[in-house]
């Protein structure tokens, strides 16, 4: 595996129709294995960056480059394979797929990526039994397994997205204000247990939010306002 | 692509309510159009195959569907009839086979009885040339006799030997009665499928008989002629409704309809039955016309609710869509899933239409078979229905490209994180 997560290049996005840009990074490097808080209010881009991180968008200009591949010089159905094959991603709620069950949810990046498949499968000998060790290793109840997603609460649903998010070791876990939707002292057990799982698998992690004081959760924190080259678009 | 319809069945189970709903209006408006048609079919296949081997139906000048309609189908009323001397002069005519003249006007519990000839045993053919067979019993012989259709003995559980009272007029209601001259029934006709089921068949010297006493289609006051002693009148027929006539060369058949046409003293019309019954499917075109294209637009109406409902659901889901985005689906899948959606819908309506038509037409074929003779096809779908089926299904499809189109479109705007 290369030895830098992600490298930002001289990059640039403006949304359509938008004369000045919305991000704009002369330099922004995350190390293999690093955990990383990205601090920023609301509509200082942060959701821009993570859909450039993700490959869904791409910069106008310079390069993104994550777990060494230049992601602006894939095809959008390549961007789309990339992406599960090596991103968890983590949202702040409403995280899971209501009519599947909560298996099926960790599973999902397994149905559509063949690699997270093989690597879940390296590490037991079965995916639902891969499943239940993560369900397990997030502290998530067995009795809760078997339950419809929608009956658990916002806490526990977050553990199953984290399972998702872990399952198949991707190099990458991106988290948008995955624990927003939780209290205080629940928000620090969360991510603690993230940040842990994350290092258990090898993965690198970027956390974003609005809420500074969770970036003590990280072992390194950028504000997204000084990574900005210029005055940007609001 | 498995992974995709799983998870469509899933989706779709979730919202088992509305599309369910949706599923049942695609499925009643298929029916009605599918129901149409296959009425319409059967109708004039059931038609086509009341009658045959028989060259003219010759009777008073009138409209000959209307002519048709009574002679054959046992449909409307009588308007006039025709002298008993122009159908022995019929019988004459160079090149005439056989004549087999027919009487209408009474009837038995709202089955119409037929006045007629042994030779019409002998003569008459159904569907693809088949002869009236009887099942029991044998043919009506002297007066006061009659022969039963299959649909009327079952019906009213008669069987040789019973007695029976004709009464005067057609269809049920307060009609006068010849209960004092009782018929004896002496045979039950084969199952046809015709409009022969539903007859009571007697002689014409019998349909004299009971009118020995009867005067502009009432009973004569205070006149009141026994059973016992109509023999010793003539009972030959004064006049009948109309007369079938088979010809040794068919293609003598015009020659003779001038010939009845043109015949001095009594103003006669001779038509061919298939001519007749082009003239009817002609006059029912329009209506049929309308039928097909109110159930289309039914059809429309379905389809249109099918997209409005996939479509409504669409904001709803659109969390959803960004969270299989965020583990690879591709904007192509998002599509997928969503057209695929409408088209299987479009489809199960569809073939839950064709299915609610079969069992239709199952349920109903007795009733229309006992009440107007007309028979019902069960088992699959015909061509025009299986066109209509692929058009249904076909649109639906279509239709379902729009919230497909409209998906994909809000997955590349969204990306992974909706604008809710």
């Amino acid at each position: 595996m290369a030895d830098t997560a992600v490298r930002l290049t001289d990059l640039r996005y403006a949304w359509p129709g938008q004369a000045r840009p919305c991000l704009d990074i002369g330099e922004f490097t995350i190390a293999a294995g690093e955990s990383v808080f990205v601090h920023g209010d609301s509509g200082s881009g942060k959701s821009t960056l993570l859909a450039l991180l993700g490959g869904v968008l791409l910069p106008q200009r310079g390069s993104a480059n994550i777990l060494g591949t230049e992601l602006t010089r894939l095809s959008a159905g390549a961007r789309d394979r990339f992406r599960v094959d090596h991103i968890g991603f983590l949202f702040q709620q409403f995280n899971l797929i209501p009519y599947l069950s909560v298996q099926d949810n960790v599973l999902l990046p397994c149905r559509f990526s063949a690699r997270r498949r093989s690597r879940a499968l390296s590490r037991s000998a079965t995916l639902a039994a891969e499943a239940k060790r993560l369900l397990a290793e997030l502290d998530l109840d067995e009795s809760l397994w078997r339950r419809p997603v929608t009956q658990l609460s916002v806490g526990q649903q977050q553990r199953v997205a984290a399972a998702r998010a872990l399952i198949g070791a991707p190099g990458l876990v991106i988290a948008d204000e995955p624990t927003s939707a939780l209290d205080a002292a629940r928000q620090a057990a969360f991510l603690d247990l993230l940040a842990r799982e994350c290092a258990l698998a090898g993965a690198t992690l970027i956390f974003v939010s609005h809420d500074a004081r969770l970036a003590s959760h990280c072992a390194r924190s950028v504000a997204l306002g000084d990574l900005q080259r210029q005055a940007v678009a609001a | 692509m498995k992974t995709l319809l799983g998870l469509a069945l899933r989706s779709a189970w979730n919202r088992r309510l509305t599309l369910g709903l949706t599923l049942a209006a695609v499925a009643l408006s298929s029916l009605l159009l599918l129901g149409v048609e296959r009425l319409r079919a059967d109708l004039r296949a059931s038609f086509a195959m009341s009658v045959s081997g028989v060259d003219l139906v010759v009777g008073a000048r009138g409209s000959p569907v209307q002519l048709m309609l009574y002679s054959v189908f046992r449909m409307g009323e009588v308007s006039q009839n025709m002298s008993w001397a122009a159908v022995q002069w019929l019988a004459q005519q160079p090149g005439v086979a056989w004549t087999v003249p027919v009487s209408l006007g009474d009837s038995h519990r709202g089955y119409p009885v037929l006045g007629t000839t042994p030779a019409y045993f002998d003569h008459f053919r159904y569907g693809d040339r088949r002869e009236l067979r009887l099942v029991a019993g044998k043919r009506f012989d002297g007066i006061f006799e009659a022969v039963l259709g299959a649909e009327v003995a079952e019906r009213l559980g008669y069987r040789p030997g019973e007695k029976i009272a004709l009464a005067h007029g057609s269809g049920e209601g307060p009609a006068a009665a010849h209960s004092d001259k009782p018929f004896v029934v002496t045979g039950i006709l084969e199952r046809t499928g015709t409009p022969v089921d539903r007859t009571v068949h007697v002689s014409l010297e019998s349909m004299e008989a009971l009118h020995l006493d009867w005067a502009g289609g009432a009973p004569i006051p205070g006149l009141s002629i026994p059973a016992p002693l109509v023999r010793k009148f003539d009972l030959t027929p004064k006049n009948v409704t109309a007369v079938f006539v088979g010809l040794d060369n068919r293609a003598a058949v015009f020659g003779l309809q001038r010939a009845v046409s043109g015949r001095r003293g009594e103003a006669l019309m001779g038509v061919l039955p298939g001519v007749a019954l082009d003239e009817l499917w002609q006059l029912v075109a329009v209506a049929e016309r309308y039928a097909q294209l109110v159930s289309m637009l039914v059809v429309a109406v379905g389809l249109t609710g099918l997209v409005a409902v996939i479509l409504a659901g669409l904001n709803e889901r659109r969390r959803e869509l960004a969270i299989l985005r965020s583990v690879g689906a591709r904007p192509l899948d998002i599509f997928a899933l969503l057209a695929l959606e409408g088209g299987a819908l479009a489809l199960l309506g569809a073939a839950l239409g064709a299915a609610l038509v079969w069992a239709l037409a199952l349920a109903l074929a007795p009733w229309l078979q006992a009440n107007y003779g007309l028979t019902l096809r069960g088992g699959p779908p015909g061509a025009v229905e299986w066109q209509l089926l692929a058009g249904i299904i076909a649109v639906g499809a279509i239709a379902s490209l729009l919230p497909g189109w409209r998906a994909y479109r809000l997955s590349l705007a969204d990306g992974m994180t909706p604008r809710l």
